[in-house]
């Protein structure tokens, strides 16, 4: 298995991308259109208290962790060792309008903007840092600098982590009468010795939502649920966990990566033939 | 027969069509138990549930707030997800931020962000 897979988590905005291209293609076709300033408004979607003069409130070597949440609320992201809160305010600054002989169509441009703040190993402001992104939001990972180079994670014993939806609530995935089933984005990480997952709607500093060793883990395989490919893991208490490997795309299934995800814990479940019945830990 | 079958499918999808969902049904009091120098963490979680986020080892807490501006009513909502990886506010006012001593509230406020 390649340790360097990795993929963005969670990717950059695919739906502004996907209306870029749309208005690209469009323009390209002979179609008419155009783009009109608008005053910028808060979108609606992220949270309007983030202004200029936010940074000036904070006092670098001075002010607390507690004390700039205490200010601006919960942040929108946080880096695993909480030496990085990022908050993110989103503008319309414009909108688009394509046409042609009997069809239209248009939309909103976007303007993100980041306020991260850094802090010490004892909690206080080292300093903060304002950015812009224009018509797609930042990705996440990269707004907080947390993509870890290759060698960095394996030196942290991770040997791939990739973006994964888990099914959840349901043991048995193949059981019929199913309805309570419920797909939950995440990020699906194997060290040497465990597979982890992590939900995305959680924050970057929260534990993985559940562990399997592999010495837990009887079978993992490929599988099929209606026209997707799962990757199928079995435990020794015979609990069944599915998950949907994502490709580039959020819509999309990396089969190639889902089976080196299984032959990868294949070759681990094999070099632990004698261990028995030990239960899946969750925190 | 058909005429008036046709009529009442008409009248369901309009009426279920064009029901808004329902605003928040929040309480007004939600928040009133908290006090500084008193409230304890364990208060806290058995009145407002899981935190949407735990910081400094659990000694910040936050919370996200929807709010009913009818019943001035607070409701504990949970982080959304947006598409672009980062989450949205879109059911979310306010956000609540404890923080703690020793599991005793030591200071909170409540901050208007959306």
């Amino acid at each position: 298995m390649n340790p360097s897979v990795s993929r963005d988590f969670p990717a950059a905005n695919r739906w502004h991308a996907g209306s870029r291209r749309c208005l690209v293609a469009a323009l390209a076709c002979g179609v008419t259109g155009c783009i009109i300033p608008t005053p910028w408004i808060d979108s609606g979607a992220a949270r309007h208290n983030i202004r200029k003069e936010t940074p000036g409130q904070f006092q670098p070597g001075r002010t607390t962790r507690a004390e700039v949440m205490l200010a601006l609320g919960e942040p929108d992201a946080v880096a695993p060792d909480e030496r990085k809160l990022a908050y993110r305010s989103e503008k319309i600054c414009a909108i688009w309008l394509v046409g042609g002989s009997y069809s239209g169509g248009g939309g909103s441009l976007e303007k993100d903007d980041y306020l991260v703040f850094q802090f010490d190993a004892g909690g206080r402001l080292r300093k903060t840092e304002r950015s812009s992104h224009w018509l797609t939001s930042a990705a996440l990972d990269r707004k907080l600098g947390t993509t870890a180079p290759a060698a960095s994670r394996r030196d942290a014993g991770i040997r791939t982590e990739t973006r994964a939806n888990w099914l959840s609530g349901v043991d048995d995935f193949k059981a019929r009468g199913v309805t309570e089933a419920k797909w939950v984005p995440g990020k699906l990480v194997l060290t040497a010795s465990e597979l982890r997952f992590f939900s995305r709607s959680k924050f970057a500093n929260a534990p993985p939502i559940f562990i399997l060793p592999y010495t837990t883990i009887t079978e993992a395989s490929e599988d099929k649920l209606f026209i997707g490919s799962l990757l199928a893991v079995r435990t020794r208490t015979g609990k069944h966990y599915a998950f949907q490997i994502q490709g580039d795309s959020a819509w999309s299934i990396d089969r190639q990566a889902l089976r080196e995800i299984r032959d990868f814990l294949d070759s681990k479940i094999h070099r632990h033939p004698a261990v028995k019945d030990a239960a899946a830990r969750s925190p | 027969m058909k005429t008036q079958l046709l009529t009442a499918a008409l009248t369901t999808v309009l009426v279920f069509g064009c029901a808004s969902s329902a605003p928040p049904q929040g309480r007004a009091d939600l928040l009133d138990f908290l006090a500084d120098g008193q409230t304890r963490q364990r208060q806290v979680l058995a009145r407002l549930g899981d935190p949407s986020g735990r910081f400094e080892g659990g000694n910040i807490l936050t919370y996200r707030l929807g709010y009913d501006p009818a019943s001035k009513g607070y409701q504990v909502v949970e982080r959304e997800d947006g598409t672009s990886g980062w989450p949205t506010w879109l059911r979310a006012k306010f956000s609540l931020v404890m923080v703690f001593d020793d599991e005793v509230l030591r200071k909170h406020s409540l901050v208007e962000v959306n």
